[in-house]
């Protein structure tokens, strides 16, 4: 990951500008309320995280955003408008990295602006330059079964950047990775965030995951999905790797499955 | 070694079973005596023989009964196809048409035979349309099975993305049922050559001097020529062999770089 500078994140809401809005949104299946009055917003540049019990609807709220469910009641905006105009402003990356597995790294890279309709020559140009960024320069032929799995999220990831989102959301994307893998696709996330700026809502299970990426951590207590505590990470906005040895983070960690324990 | 073992064991199971063929012959003849051992369980060499004398008909037998599975198989595909993008297009669509596909399948082919022979006439179109009954369901089944059961993760993807129905279509469900349109196309395959010879049996004609393979079964068999139908089963299997190996070939051809039906043997 060497082309990326700087090697320090800041991360920099902007404090006057809500980007996603979410006002008394419920989602029921049937009779099964999954969510139930959720209240939130996000300024641009936030990185919020989502945790608690499984089945709490971390993911329902993930995709109320991206517009992929509707909500029962309450409304949802990106800008001001409804999910499903501003897609093109989000990119979504799912749990397992979804790759089209017949097509190579290039060309899944590719889709997004393919399907957009953008020229052949623009499109390889800009999959080949978030490639790079992700550090996959050396596997833009390879098919998605030659790749570990680390490597297929990073794959996923210059996928979701190809279109320079202004929004992120992100299930769970590195739950079934090792958790070296885990640490440097963190970090790198935190890198390639310095440098564009976008706003990310992050699905994890990892408290400790959540402390290290977020500036806000949203707590959701389980059946029906309500948000229990929003907590506030009072850490450095610069970090990197070191972070994680710091007690300050690990007081911030204890607090965050303190909180997730007592949501149960 | 491994692949000396699989020469050498094939090649001696064979040596084997020929060996047993005419030990049963022998003993045969020696109850019956030669004349009725050939026209019951002939020794191997005089099917050969039967082969070799009967080369040219039977070539030109074969050639008809090819081009009969050759163009039922092709229908059956791509009619199979097409139906399949139907079926899969919408929930009503299917629910109004499969019912009726089933009973159409469900009705064995041979009895619907005179019927095609009513409405097209003796010959090649009521084999080709015999083919194409037996060929087409499996395609049908497999395909639609594939393009609806699509990766809900990557149909989001694709919503996600502002696609249009058609690149959902060209881009997704395409390629993602590639794999069950072979498959249903090998089963085809497979069945495009006995479905010719079933249909030349019911529907052949001898119109230009031969028919095809069904034909001469019939032929041979009312003559009494049985080691000239051995023959024919051997031309028979050859021409259903020619056929699996074609379809196995494009399996492998399409697949090769990403699907694990393909890609497990090659890896090492």
């Amino acid at each position: 990951m060497a082309q990326i500078t700087p090697s320090c994140v800041l991360i920099s809401p902007d404090p006057d500008t809500p980007l996603v809005k979410i006002e008394n949104a419920s989602k029921r299946f049937g009779d099964t309320t999954v969510l139930d009055r959720i209240n939130f917003s996000a300024k641009k540049g936030d990185f919020v995280s989502l945790v608690g019990p499984s089945g709490c609807g971390k993911s329902t709220f993930l995709k109320l955003i991206a517009g992929l469910h509707l909500a029962s009641e309450g409304s949802v905006t990106i800008d001001g408008v409804d999910p499903k105009n501003a897609r093109e402003e989000m990119a979504f990356i799912f749990q397992d990295a979804n790759l089209l597995p017949w097509r190579r790294v290039l060309s899944n890279v590719e889709l997004p602006s393919q399907l957009r309709g953008e020229s052949k020559s623009k499109r390889k140009e800009t999959a080949r330059k978030v490639l790079e960024l992700v550090g996959l320069s050396h596997a833009l032929r390879h098919f998605p079964w030659q790749l570990s799995g680390g490597m297929k999220m990073r794959v996923s990831i210059a996928r979701a950047l190809t279109l320079s989102p202004k929004l992120l959301l992100l299930d769970e994307p590195f739950g079934a990775l090792d958790e070296m893998t885990r640490d440097r696709l963190n970090e790198d996330l935190l890198r390639i965030k310095a440098r564009d700026g976008w706003t990310a809502f992050f699905v994890t299970h990892s408290a400790a995951e959540a402390v290290f990426l977020s500036n806000q951590i949203i707590v959701l207590s389980a059946k029906p999905g309500r948000i229990a505590e929003v907590i506030n990470v009072k850490l450095p906005t610069f970090r990197d790797a070191d972070l994680r040895e710091t007690p300050e983070y690990l007081r911030q960690v204890a607090i965050v499955s303190r909180s997730i324990r007592n949501a149960h | 070694m491994n692949k000396l073992k699989a020469i050498f064991l094939p090649f001696f199971s064979g040596v084997l079973l020929l060996g047993i063929w005419y030990s049963v012959a022998f003993v045969y003849a020696k109850n019956e005596g030669y004349e009725v051992q050939r026209i019951v369980i002939p020794f191997p060499h005089q099917i050969v023989a039967a082969l070799w004398d009967e080369r040219a008909i039977l070539w030109i037998a074969t050639r008809q009964t090819a081009l009969a599975a050759l163009v039922g198989f092709i229908a059956a595909v791509t009619f199979g196809y097409v139906l399949s993008m139907l079926l899969a297009s919408a929930v009503w669509v299917k629910r109004s048409l499969y019912p009726w596909i089933l009973v159409l399948q469900m009705t064995p082919v041979v009895v619907l035979a005179p019927i095609f022979v009513l409405w097209i006439g003796q010959g090649l179109p009521s084999i080709t349309a015999i083919t194409f009954m037996i060929g087409f369901f499996p395609v049908v089944a497999n395909t639609t099975m594939g393009l609806i059961s699509t990766d809900r993760n990557l149909i989001e993807l694709f919503e996600m993305s502002n696609a249009s129905k058609i690149q959902e279509i060209a881009y997704l469900r395409v390629p993602y049922a590639m794999p069950y349109f072979l498959t249903g196309m090998k089963i085809a395959g497979t069945l495009a050559p006995i479905g010719a010879i079933a249909g030349d049996l019911f529907a052949g004609s001898s119109q230009g001097g031969v028919g095809g393979i069904g034909f001469m079964v019939i032929l041979y068999n009312s003559q009494v020529k049985v080691p000239e139908l051995f023959a024919t089963a051997f031309v028979a299997c050859f021409l259903g062999f020619i056929f699996v190996g074609c379809v196995n070939w494009l399996h492998w051809i399409l697949l090769k770089n990403w699907h694990e039906s393909v890609r497990a043997t090659d890896i090492e």
